[in-house]
């Protein structure tokens, strides 16, 4: 890595003083920064121990403690204690040689009247100085990457985001990691919060272990009922059964069983939707294994049914799916969630045209002796 | 166009929409030779045909900025205003691969990009045109997932954001982010 030495310095403005600005240079950079903050907490425990409780006020303020050691220029030292004892604006500028970045502070200590002290390993020999400055920001906010000469940014999911400007105009679902094994827990963030969004490892089957900051487009699901398929917007080609209230991602009881428990037709839980854009399009659904699990499929077709746009085969193998698309392109291998759900998309192949087609769920295979069942939610269909 | 899949989107009597995602953070840093690294996992800006924005230093393409982003085909590296600087890597991710991009601005302006996919080898792309550097970016902010307010927005679920001053490695910018 570079390495920078003697490019740091203290500047102010004192009205006392006769010159624009004084500068004082650090002959040594500075190594030994550590975060600080201050905030005025009142905290207290019953006698039992059992209950805690605390009374803060405000947000405190983040502050940054500089050792400023081998100094030279006692005086220098001493006049920027003395400016900051008064209130003048002292600015930290960490690298001469990028100058606009700068942190405009005060000084919260040490203040007037103080003896500088000797800096313990060359003061008795050269008669340099070594002072702990504690600072604040004078627009209060945390000091942002003055923590390595090299380092100019540095973010990591999870991490802070309160300087930054986020916008999202409404709710939007991400996988939390609490509850059900950390396999994914569907929740729903609130309009203008940014979603740490939890996924695993490239395997995307197990536990998940890693946070993310989810950013996306727009888009438009255009399933209706999407979780309870016992709505009128849903209705059977051929006479499955149909049971709702069962568990689902999100850890409530949204999913439902479609069964075909027929021998003799194939049964088929359909939507007529409406494609408003001409452009490819991609269905996704998540799906679990029932007790009786037959090959399913899901699929996008025409009206008039001559013509299918998206087609996936399902089988399941210890209660896990393996998808196949036999129309257009499967996105990816199935994502795992919480209570045995995976998650998966087949987009088609080409351009679609404007207008109505049928979204198809069937529980078993198109073989009319086939039996079997699948439990269905978050059915999608975007373009 | 959808390609992929994006995050759920629950229904009842209506369509639903979810809008988009837009985040900009402070950066105060001048321009100067540096590397950004970047690590996500592929969210579906990689099964695109068309522009997408994943990070950008300054605010929009017509102003001086140093802006990864979605070709159509691979990520690139951008070095603007116009004429711009710019580097394409050729191969891209599939969605839901685990991706590092390092990206390089040169002191003299020219360009460099690096792909990892699932920690494989780098697979790098390098524009050697110089470009001199502007005094400042045209906005003090760094972008996430778009190419300015409003435009060219992607799908990304981001894990990782360090940028260093100075030409970096991959392995270097790894030990610096604590990816390694």
């Amino acid at each position: 890595m570079a390495v920078i030495r003697g490019l740091a310095a203290f500047v102010w403005t004192d009205s006392d003083d006769v010159t624009t600005e004084r500068v004082l240079l650090l002959r040594e950079p500075v190594r030994e920064q550590r975060p600080a903050h201050a905030q005025s907490v009142y905290p207290a425990r019953s006698l039992d121990f059992q209950t805690y409780q605390v009374f803060t006020v405000g947000e405190g303020a983040d502050e940054l403690v500089i050792r400023v050691r081998y100094n030279d220029d006692p005086q220098g030292l001493v006049d920027l204690i003395k400016a900051g004892t008064k209130g003048r604006t002292i600015t930290y500028v960490p690298d001469r040689n990028d100058p606009d970045r700068r942190y405009n502070c005060r000084l919260v200590a040490p203040l007037s009247p103080l003896t500088v002290p000797l800096d313990p390993d060359t003061g008795t020999l050269f008669g340099d100085f070594d002072v702990d400055l504690h600072l604040v920001k004078t627009t209060p906010a945390p000091f942002a990457e003055v923590w390595s000469k090299d380092l100019l940014f540095a973010w990591r999911a999870g991490g802070r985001l309160e300087e930054a400007t986020y916008s999202r105009a409404d709710v939007a679902s991400y996988a939390s990691n609490s509850g059900g094994g950390g396999y994914g827990t569907l929740t729903t963030a609130a309009s203008g919060a940014a979603r740490t969004h939890w996924m695993s490892t490239a395997s995307s089957v197990g536990p998940r272990t890693f946070p993310t900051l989810l950013l996306e487009e727009q888009r438009t699901n255009r399933v209706l009922s999407n979780r309870n398929l016992n709505t009128t917007n849903w209705a059977w080609n051929g006479t499955g059964t149909l049971t709702t209230g069962q568990s689902d991602p999100w850890g409530g009881t949204n999913a439902t069983l479609l069964n075909d428990a027929s021998t003799t037709v194939t049964v088929e839980r359909r939507q007529t939707i409406v494609l408003t854009a001409s452009t490819r399009a991609v269905i996704s659904v998540l799906l679990k294994a029932h007790t009786t699990v037959g090959t399913g499929s899901f699929r996008l077709m025409t009206t008039n049914a001559a013509t299918t746009h998206i087609r996936g085969t399902i089988t399941w193998s210890s209660g896990k799916p393996t998808v196949t698309a036999t129309v257009g392109t499967l996105v990816a291998q199935p994502e795992r969630y919480r209570a045995g759900f995976y998650r998966f998309g087949v987009r088609s192949t080409g351009t679609l045209t404007t207008g109505n087609r049928f979204l198809g769920l069937r529980p078993a295979s198109t073989a009319v002796g086939s039996k079997g069942g699948l439990i269905v939610t978050g059915v999608q269909a975007e373009q | 166009m959808a390609l992929a899949h994006s995050s759920v989107i629950v229904t009842t009597t209506a369509v639903d929409t979810r809008t988009r995602d837009q985040l900009s953070v402070p950066f105060i840093a001048r321009p100067q030779e540096m590397t950004v690294y970047v690590r996500f996992v592929e969210a579906g800006t990689a099964t695109h045909n068309a522009n997408k924005g994943l990070l950008m230093i300054g605010t929009n393409i017509s102003t001086a900025v140093f802006d990864i982003n979605w070709s159509g085909s691979a990520y690139r590296i951008s070095h603007g205003p116009s004429p711009f600087v710019e580097a394409t890597l050729g191969s891209a991710p599939v969605f839901g691969n685990h991706v590092e991009l390092r990206a390089v601005l040169h002191g003299d302006g020219h360009v460099t990009i690096g792909q990892s996919i699932t920690r494989g080898t780098e697979t790098t792309a390098t524009n050697a045109t110089v470009k001199p550097l502007a005094q400042q970016w045209g906005a003090s902010t760094l972008r996430l997932n778009d190419r300015g307010p409003n435009t060219t927005v992607g799908w990304t679920a981001y894990r990782d954001v360090y940028i260093a001053a100075g030409v970096k490695t991959m392995q270097q910018m790894r030990v610096l982010a604590g990816t390694d």
